[in-house]
């Protein structure tokens, strides 16, 4: 019972530390030790793996480019406070 | 008389009218504009008065305002309003850029500013408050009944299908990060959609790396909770 609540911690401190630096290019101690549990943890394996699929969508996910007609309205309204200015 | 006119006409030549000035340049070749290496002296110009040099400031960046000002906004219109007042504010405040940031470090503190802003004067953000009043049940019924989501994840074969499922996740991916409190929305877009650091993200909102963190860990986590089904595809 022990075992596991100390077990089921260092899984959310590994979540905790996933969430707040995945893509960033550690490689410190913590980091190390993290990436190891990852390796035998297949919970936090599934959590690091549906929180690369978020950000990937999110990533991916297009979004419109500007109009010919915003980019007229832009030119014409900077051009109009330039002009009066 | 007709030569009295055309001295005059030599002598006053008509002054090219500054609006003229501001749209010929914008319609420069892209390649032309990423030829500029030496941005600092390009903003150098614009804040000595240089129209030219803002108007390319103004289409080099124009592209990369709206955009993220449509993934904060997820809309159009809003999108575009940012965008115009974004550029005045720019035109406005320009003589303040110091250079001690990059560029567009500080245009992302001025777009950011003005979401958030927008966000302020509007109070009620209607997307979000009918997404909450919901409970997002709408965006479950357009799953299957027992919860799965009927297509998968991501398609790599377009067909007529998959359109259908492609619009049907971008209004699930849309209403959740409409749920997001802005500042963890922003957060989120600037590190995990744009690309920028967490240095530049704290740069940006002018808060520490750690409340960055903490912001962008809360935001990771909801958006994951907010598309649980889809991940279990």
């Amino acid at each position: 019972m022990k075992k596991k609540s100390i077990n089921k911690l260092h899984c959310n401190e590994v979540a905790k530390y996933v969430c707040e630096n995945l893509d960033e290019h550690l490689n410190s101690r913590k980091c190390r030790a993290i990436k190891k549990h990852l390796q035998t943890c297949p919970k936090c394996t599934k959590q690091l793996d549906s929180l690369k699929k978020t950000v990937f969508l999110y990533r991916n996910c297009p979004a419109p480019g500007i109009s010919a007609q915003t980019h007229k309205k832009l030119m014409a309204g900077l051009s109009l406070m330039i002009t009066r200015k | 008389m007709g030569l009295v006119l055309f001295f005059l006409f030599l002598c006053y030549p008509p002054p090219v009218s500054l609006p003229d000035l501001f749209v010929s340049s914008t319609n420069m070749k892209i390649e032309q504009i990423q030829n500029i290496n030496n941005e600092s002296e390009l903003v150098h110009k614009a804040q000595k008065g240089d129209q030219r040099a803002f108007s390319l400031l103004v289409k080099k960046y124009e592209s990369t305002v709206y955009s993220f000002a449509y993934k904060v906004c997820r809309n159009e219109e809003k999108a575009a309003e940012t965008l115009q007042d974004t550029f005045v504010n720019v035109y406005r405040k320009l003589d303040q850029f110091n250079g001690k940031a990059k560029f567009s470090t500080w245009l992302y503190q001025i777009v950011t500013n003005n979401c958030l802003m927008k966000r302020r004067q509007s109070k009620l953000d209607k997307s979000s408050v009918s997404i909450e009043s919901h409970g997002g049940g709408q965006a479950e019924s357009e799953l299957q009944g027992d919860g799965a989501p009927s297509q998968p994840l991501v398609s790599l074969t377009q067909t007529p299908q998959d359109e259908v499922v492609n619009k049907e996740l971008r209004e699930h991916l849309d209403k959740a990060i409409l749920k997001l409190p802005m500042e963890q929305r922003i957060v989120f877009i600037l590190r995990d959609v744009e690309g920028r650091s967490s240095e530049e993200a704290a740069k940006i909102l002018k808060v520490s790396v750690p409340a960055v963190k903490s912001r962008l860990r809360r935001a990771r986590v909801f958006l994951r909770e907010q598309l649980q089904e889809y991940m279990e595809a």
